[in-house]
């Protein structure tokens, strides 16, 4: 269980202050996976980071009995100039990991990111999906209550989406999600129950549905440009892509299909 | 999946301990990681200093204080200025370059900047300790009698660099522009200090406006430790002293202030 109490957070911006939270106080039950819902810039990263108390509130306490995990974000966890295997030993050694511990870590880590030779190249070599197996290898090798998911399963091809699928069906027994992502469908898959924040509030619906609602009304009174799934024709810069979209929208509009969840492989 | 290992719950000393532990490990793979030969350019990067400026120096000057071997003159000035401005620029981009790693929960913004610090100085009286062998080894006459005193110069110079590295760490973060002028600034520090000559040899009306510099008094007095024959003029520890102590509480404040803006950006 997570509770947040009176929690306020607040950043300076050009003409004075933002509130990501006014004022919050919810709870956040624990064997349930959350879907953080809400528009760009609405706060829901820095949510994550409070929580996996990587910053400090204004005001207001989070109290758990919960172990949270950091943040699992693209932006964050790495040293770029340093190889993956030395950025995983980093977060052992910050832990006092024993020697044993350690190569259990890196043994995990190496298997579940697959990424070569490349675990013994600097970070900043890598792209986004090579981070993205790293930083979720690396958080799946401890052992957490709460896994905090900044949209990284977004950036990943194929393969690596079956293995975090995999990997979240195999916590299921243990650990809960809160989960950032832009995509509905795949929060709709992995997640029960919503936060929805915007506008310095912050709701938790126990249906994911209900939340999904609430948000879709939210974008609709304020003329939001992006209604996520809604969203007839995706935006492509590719003609061809673009041809392609269309005709799958085409497709989708008379047989009613859902749009695919994984996109084709590279 | 694997049976994953639970995180072991520590006490906040042991964890601080353990951050500074990962990050100096973190300097030390990416400054001798970058070169070959790292740690060798670590040390002889002084004592590259000392030859230039000896040779040309030493020549044309002869020799300025004929009991004392100058190079190890030279080398201990040289030493003392590198312990004030390696963690005074180290400051500068801390938080910059261990962005990434703030996210974990026990590495806060105040972390980066203790283990560069600490970095510093280790590298620092290493190679001090190392050229003290090898300077005796090739016979030149060092006292070490007096050794506390150049350990509370050596550490005094340290303090004080640590707190501009705060202050302008914290000020660099929010005037990027920082970054650009500190390394100018202190281009003119090589000469107001006095790393190259004896502070004697100057005039006396120059020597009271030097002595407002604090490294100054560092220095002459380390010099007078390690060869009993120098002579010092007016230097002592307590201006030094009080220097430090000024410039790491303003340092802390400045930090303390802002530490909740270091943190989130």
């Amino acid at each position: 269980m997570i509770e947040l109490r009176n929690l306020t957070k607040s950043y300076p911006v050009k003409d004075g202050v933002r509130y990501v939270l006014r004022d919050v106080s919810l709870i956040i039950p624990s064997r349930t996976n959350v879907a953080v819902l809400g528009p760009n810039g609405a706060g829901k990263s820095t949510f994550l980071r409070l929580i996996g108390g990587a910053e400090a509130a204004d005001s207001g306490t989070i109290l758990t009995d919960s172990e949270i995990s950091w943040p699992l974000g693209l932006a964050s966890g790495f040293q770029g100039s340093l190889t993956g295997r030395q950025n995983v030993l980093f977060v052992c050694r910050i832990n006092g990991l024993s020697r044993a511990d350690r190569d259990r870590v890196i043994r995990q880590v190496t298997e579940f990111a697959n990424i070569g030779e490349y675990f013994d190249m600097p970070v900043c070599t890598y792209s986004s999906g090579m981070r993205a197996r790293v930083t979720f290898g690396l958080s799946m090798a401890f052992q957490f209550d709460v896994y905090l998911i900044d949209e990284l399963t977004s950036v990943g091809d194929a393969t690596f989406r079956e293995k975090a699928k995999a990997a979240f069906e195999s916590i299921r027994e243990r650990a809960s999600l809160i989960f950032v992502s832009h995509n509905i469908n795949t929060l709709r898959q992995s997640c029960q129950s919503a936060l929805f924040i915007r506008d310095g509030l912050a709701d938790f619906y126990a249906d994911i549905d209900d939340g999904i609602a609430a948000y879709d009304e939210y974008l609709r009174s304020n003329n939001f440009p992006e209604t996520g799934k809604r969203r007839k024709r995706p935006i492509v810069k590719d003609k061809a892509a673009r041809r392609k979209a269309r005709r799958k929208a085409r497709l989708g509009r008379t047989q009613q299909v859902a749009p695919p969840e994984t996109p084709p492989v590279e | 999946m694997p049976t994953p290992i639970p995180i072991p719950k520590r006490s906040p000393w042991v964890s601080q301990v353990l951050v500074i532990r990962a990050l100096l490990n973190r300097e030390m793979a990416t400054r001798f990681g970058e070169y070959k030969l790292g740690f060798f350019w670590m040390l002889f990067e002084p004592l590259l200093g000392v030859i230039v400026i000896g040779l040309v120096i030493g020549t044309l000057a002869g020799r300025t204080v004929p009991e004392i071997p100058y190079a190890f003159f030279l080398l201990n000035g040289m030493l003392m200025l590198k312990l004030f401005t390696a963690p005074l620029n180290s400051g500068l981009n801390a938080i910059d370059s261990n962005q990434g790693l703030l996210v974990y929960p026990t590495v806060r913004p105040l972390d980066p900047f203790l283990a560069r610090f600490i970095f510093h100085f280790l590298t620092t009286v290493f190679s001090f300790a190392l050229f003290c062998v090898i300077g005796m080894w090739m016979g030149i006459v060092i006292s070490l009698g007096q050794l506390h005193v150049i350990a509370i110069a050596y550490l005094l110079t340290w303090f004080a660099g640590c707190g501009f590295g705060l202050i302008f760490g914290v000020a660099a973060a929010h005037y990027r522009e920082i970054e650009k002028i500190v390394p100018v600034l202190q281009r003119p520090l090589l000469f107001v200090s006095a790393v190259m000559f004896p502070f004697t040899a100057l005039p006396e009306s120059i020597q009271k406006l030097m002595l407002y510099n604090p490294l100054v008094h560092n220095i002459e007095l380390s010099r007078k430790a390690l060869f009993p024959f120098y002579n010092t003029g007016d230097a002592n520890l307590y201006y030094p002293a009080a220097f430090a102590v000024v410039v790491m509480a303003a340092g802390l404040t400045l930090f303390h202030n802002s530490r909740n803006f270091l943190s989130q950006r």
